[in-house]
């Protein structure tokens, strides 16, 4: 898996959960730059993600994780 | 030993010269000794133990993890383990700190058994220690990290005790992460900005507490001394003074204890960032006793939504009542449970019903009505970035906080009561009584014009550095940049302020925090 | 480095300008309550001294160091504060050790004899407020006072080391210009701790007062004496313990006699003036202004008396026309000056209350009631009235009697001490009737009197006769003593005196 395949397939699951299909992600987008993901849509989107891409991502994680590049990081190395 | 008490300010001064000329290798056992001398005065010496207690359960139980895994590997089966650590330690708040929530039933149960009743002698062997809201949910916090593998054990119970029953913040938190106090291990260099800033901090938690705060006291004491006598207007004076207290009586206790800190090295988490500057009963949250509010996120809310039955039920409504609906429904569950745990941790009825069941109430319908208000401002084609929208918003946080915080100040009954009568004033025709405010009735409740002006002065000063916090992160950054006779100034015109207005010495009780008791 | 220097050099200014600004304050707020923190202030500006004279009024009404200058050119200063407490006396001349070292201190021992169990905080005050921060004794007494007495409350040691704490709450100080010019107000002590009083109250010389007996101080009264004379002795300082001359009783003289024994233990002089009268020349009919302290006749002889015996018995020098002392001598000629119109308007006084003698001779012959009550209409007498025995016509209380002929309670000039009466005539009762205070002014200065049955008890004498009817006695409130009784019979309309 290349980072952009994980783009692209990141960008599908926001839109669809977020309901919004203008969001285009970057390694330094924060929750604070995507209308309407707040603590309850992170857990969506992080289910989302889990179901895209078929792993679960250990609690620790989602708590930890900064920003979107974070989570591609974590999706890189878990899809090892 | 209260602290804005005169002896605290001498006890950090010899504790912050200590820490200082004893080598750096022994720093956090300076630190350790202080919180112990510190615990000694402040509460009852005993029951440290308590503190004990919890320390030595998450030290085992993290150490049994740490080693299972090693020897099995990632998948070893630690959860129940941990789980039970984390039940031992709400059992013991729960039992100690939360016996307003069983004791009224325990009682009436054992009445009801023809049980030995339970009498005011066991009531007092209860005592609970010092800060007990506040480093039991740290230490779950270090736990449940450990379990996470985002914190590696610690592996000296001292050390782990430090963080535990560090001073400044025990009586009052911040609640700390443990990642975020691993510095207490660390070596301190001195450098002279940490003690200038933190010295001026601490002056201005003092200005906040003892002349602003308490003095709003005053009048908010004396109108809920007297319920029946205090109404209409009246009301409505104690509704909207309160928050203001408590603003300034927490945050300036905040201050003092990131002040206190920041003398030894220690950066503390905030707790505050101009709540009242909040545009929604969300983002005030975010805003006020911020700890709290991510303790709760990342530990209760975020496991409970992850949760495989949680995710079912989501599955289950998204089906049901569409997308929209469906998510509403998960996150009224959500909220719901986050906010009970918040409410209850206040150890109280009346927070639950002031902080909880209310706030729950508030952001639902918030929730709600979100795109109804959208549409609504769209149409009116109303400027929402003037300053004139942020001031409504801003307005409309501080009332709905007041009214909640209503149920904190007087309880649950009590707050009722008050709260129909504030209602009364608008609806029921002759009620009110604009006139208090004119025939200087004011004065019978305990201040003069002088304090009068003085609460409007600080408040007004509060607010500048509010603005200057939310335009410079800090408002001292601001002050720093100003030329030092500026800065002198200031420091020592707030000194006299403390030391002239300040509601301190003799024939005041010392100062209890409203918060100390978590 | 140069970094380096610049901050430690704005740290210390600014710590410099903390210091200053809290100093200043904490003055402003200081209450400035007349001569006693004076005393206490103005001490620290005074060059070296020979005496110092620790006490309490008992002092500062006695000594006239300015008079001393004048007859043996002694420095001496009375180091004194109004109800001053045993327990303070050891730190002031600790304190006056740590900044000059004078040849002899007198010591006042009223307050050993007057110790309180709780001790009095608002005078321990007058002495720790006026110390600077810098001075070890300020602390030292604050720690002793506390451990000598049982006080009730918590005490809250911060605020007397820091007596900002305490005043910091009275915003009135700030309307007070002698508040705001602290330092001008407070640095005079023009008389050297002496103080003019204005009054004069006649007294008899106290009989049977003088006993060997002995008995013990209170509390701890007796430990706070010995270590003041431990502390002297190991200084091997000078001491001096006296009594003044005032209307002594003889439980006092018991204690004073203990602390004779006390004192001569450790090798120091003890001195009861009152077993000096005639040598001082004292009399307690024109030298007093009330039983405990002299007017400044009374002062000038005490200081005479007392100023020969110490330069007879210790080695104090000569001072006058040396350099540096020519001050004393100004102050000296304006001391006598102000002598001069205090003693006029004290002879004023005590010619006036003297002449209660003639009235009451006069008053004696009187016959007529009405003529009788004029005389006795006026600020120098209270009426005492009360019924003995005699029942009035028609149930009439005792105020519609006497308003027969113009006597009210309120009556300008009449104090009517009289209130209840016995309606059954024939009802003898052993209870009190009547008590209270008559006397100048203040009822710290009066005496007590009851009236029953079976007592007319004015000042512990007891004047009762055993006459039935009206009975109305005229106490001479100057004098303290009864210048004239009557019986007034009621029987017909027109009332006569009867003797």
């Amino acid at each position: 898996m290349t980072k952009e395949e994980v783009y692209k397939r990141l960008n599908e699951v926001f839109r669809e959960v977020l309901d919004d299909d203008s969001i285009e992600l970057h390694d330094e987008t924060v929750a604070d730059d995507v209308d309407g993901w707040d603590s309850f849509e992170h857990i969506n989107l992080i289910v989302g993600v889990e179901e895209e891409f078929g792993f679960k991502i250990p609690m620790g994680k989602v708590v930890t994780m900064k920003n979107v590049g974070e989570m591609v990081d974590i999706i890189l190395e878990m899809g090892k | 030993m209260s602290i804005t008490s005169f002896y605290f300010l001498v006890f950090i001064t010899i504790g912050v010269a200590f820490y200082y000329v004893l080598p750096k290798k022994i720093q956090w056992v300076v630190l350790l000794l202080l919180s112990l001398v510190f615990y000694y005065f402040a509460a009852v010496p005993y029951t440290i133990g308590y503190l004990a207690a919890s320390t030595l359960i998450a030290y085992f139980s993290t150490l049994w993890m740490k080693r299972k895994r090693e020897k099995q590997n990632q998948d070893a089966k630690v959860l129940p383990v941990t789980m039970i650590a984390l039940l031992i330690n709400i059992a013991i708040w729960f039992v100690v700190k939360g016996r307003d929530l069983w004791f009224p039933f325990a009682s009436g149960f054992m009445a009801r058994h023809d049980v030995l009743q339970i009498d005011a002698e066991i009531n007092l062997r209860m005592i609970a220690s010092l800060g007990m809201g506040y480093y039991t949910l740290q230490i779950m916090g270090y736990i449940i990290d450990c379990y996470w593998q985002n914190a590696v054990p610690q592996k000296n119970p001292l050390k782990l005790f430090l963080f535990v029953s560090y001073f400044p913040q025990l009586t009052t938190g911040p609640i700390s992460r443990y990642a975020q106090l691993e510095t207490l291990y660390e070596r301190h260099k001195f450098e002279y900005q940490n003690i200038s800033f933190g010295a001026q901090r601490i002056l201005w938690g003092f200005t906040k507490k003892i002349v602003l705060a308490e003095r709003i006291g005053i009048i908010v004491s004396a109108l809920n001394s007297d319920m029946s006598t205090y109404t209409g207007f009246y009301s409505w004076i104690a509704i909207l003074l309160y928050p203001l207290q408590m603003y300034a009586d927490f945050s300036g206790c905040m201050d003092i204890v990131l002040g206190v800190s920041e003398l030894f090295g220690i950066r503390l988490a905030e707790n505050f960032h101009n709540p009242f500057f909040a545009r929604t009963s969300q983002e005030f949250w975010q805003r006020w006793h911020i700890t709290l509010g991510t303790w709760a996120k990342d530990y209760v809310l975020y496991p409970l939504l992850k949760s495989k039955r949680m995710i079912r039920f989501g599955k289950f409504t998204r089906k049901k009542f569409g997308k929209k609906a469906g998510k509403f429904l998960v996150n009224m569950a959500g909220m719901f449970i986050l906010w009970m745990v918040m409410g209850i941790w206040h150890g109280g009825l009346r927070y639950i019903a002031g902080v909880s069941l209310w706030y729950w109430v508030i952001l639902m319908l918030g929730d709600l009505f979100a795109p109804v208000f959208l549409k609504i401002t769209n149409k009116l084609e109303m400027k929402t970035d003037s300053f004139a929208w942020h001031f409504f918003q801003s307005g409309r946080t501080y009332l709905i906080y007041a009214v909640g915080a209503t149920f904190f100040s007087v309880g649950v009954t009590d707050g009722i009561y008050r709260l129909k009568d504030a209602l009364k004033v608008l609806c029921v025709k002759n009620y009110a009584n604009p006139w208090i405010f004119f025939d200087q009735s004011i004065l019978n409740l305990g201040v003069t014009w002088g304090d009068i002006n003085l609460i409007i002065f600080v408040s007004v000063i509060v607010l500048l550095v509010a603005i200057l916090r939310e335009k410079h992160g800090y408002a001292r950054i601001w002050v720093q940049q100003q030329c030092f006779i500026f800065r002198w100034m200031i420091w020592i015109s707030l000194f006299i302020i403390v030391l002239i207005w300040g509601k301190y010495g003799p024939g005041y009780d010392a100062s209890i925090f409203i918060y100390e008791g978590f | 480095m140069r970094k380096n220097v610049k901050t430690i050099i704005s740290a210390i200014a600014f710590c410099v300008i903390f210091a200053s600004v809290f100093q200043y304050i904490t003055n402003v707020y200081r209450p400035s309550s007349g001569y006693d923190r004076t005393h206490i202030i103005a001490f620290d500006e005074q060059q070296d001294l020979d005496v110092v004279y620790i006490g309490g009024s008992a002092c500062f009404v006695f000594w006239q160091p300015l008079r001393a200058w004048n007859e043996w050119g002694i420095a001496s200063y009375n180091y004194a504060t109004n109800g001053l407490e045993g327990a303070n006396i050891e730190y002031m001349i600790r304190h006056s050790e740590s900044a000059m070292h004078p040849d002899l201190y007198i010591v006042g021992v009223r307050p050993y004899q007057l110790w309180s169990e709780s001790g009095n905080t608002g005078t321990l005050r007058y002495v720790t407020d006026s110390w600077s921060l810098l001075s070890p004794a300020r602390y030292q007494l604050i720690n002793s006072f506390f451990k000598k007495h049982n006080s009730t409350e918590k005490v809250d040691y911060p605020s007397y080391i820091f007596n900002i704490i305490n005043y910091h709450d009275n915003g009135d100080v700030l309307k007070n210009p002698a508040n705001w010019h602290y330092k001008e107000a407070h640095e005079k002590a023009p008389n050297k701790g002496w103080e003019w009083v204005e009054a004069y109250q006649y007294l008899q010389a106290p009989k049977g007062w003088n006993t060997t007996e002995r008995t013990a101080l209170i509390n701890g009264a007796e430990a706070a004496l010995r270590e003041l004379c431990e502390y002297c002795s190991s200084e091997n300082l000078n001491v001096l313990f006296v009594v003044c001359p005032y209307y002594i009783e003889q439980e006092h003289q018991k204690m004073y006699n203990t602390i004779d024994d006390i004192v001569s233990e450790y090798g120091f002089d003890f001195l009861n003036t009152n077993e000096y009268y005639d040598e001082i020349g004292i009399d307690f009919n024109t030298d007093f202004y009330n039983r405990r302290h002299v007017n400044c006749f009374g002062a000038e002889k005490y200081t005479k008396f007392l100023g020969q015996y110490i330069t007879e018995h210790y080695n104090l020098r000569d001072h006058r026309g040396e350099k540096g002392y020519e001050s004393w001598g100004e102050d000296y000629r304006r001391f006598c000056s102000e002598e001069e119109s205090y003693k006029q308007s004290i002879k004023k006084i005590m010619e006036n209350d003297l002449q209660g003698f003639e009235l009451a001779e006069k008053l004696k012959k009187d016959k007529d009631i009405s003529s009788w009550y004029l005389n006795t209409k006026s600020n120098r007498y209270t009426l005492l009235i009360y019924n003995n025995g005699v029942s009035f016509e028609n149930d009439a209380d005792l105020e519609m009697v006497c308003s027969k002929w113009g006597i009210t309670a309120n009556s300008y000039g009449c104090n009517i001490v009289s209130d209840e009466v016995i309606k059954e005539a024939n009802v003898i009762s052993e209870e009190l009737l009547m008590e209270g205070v008559i006397g100048k002014d203040s009822p710290a200065n009066g005496v007590a009197y009851s009236i029953s049955n079976e007592h007319l008890m004015i000042d512990g004498m007891d004047y009762y006769e055993n006459v039935e009817g009206l009975i109305i006695v005229a106490v001479d409130n100057n004098l303290q003593m009864i210048a004239d009784r009557i019986i007034v019979d009621t029987s017909s309309d027109n009332y006569v005196i009867k003797r």
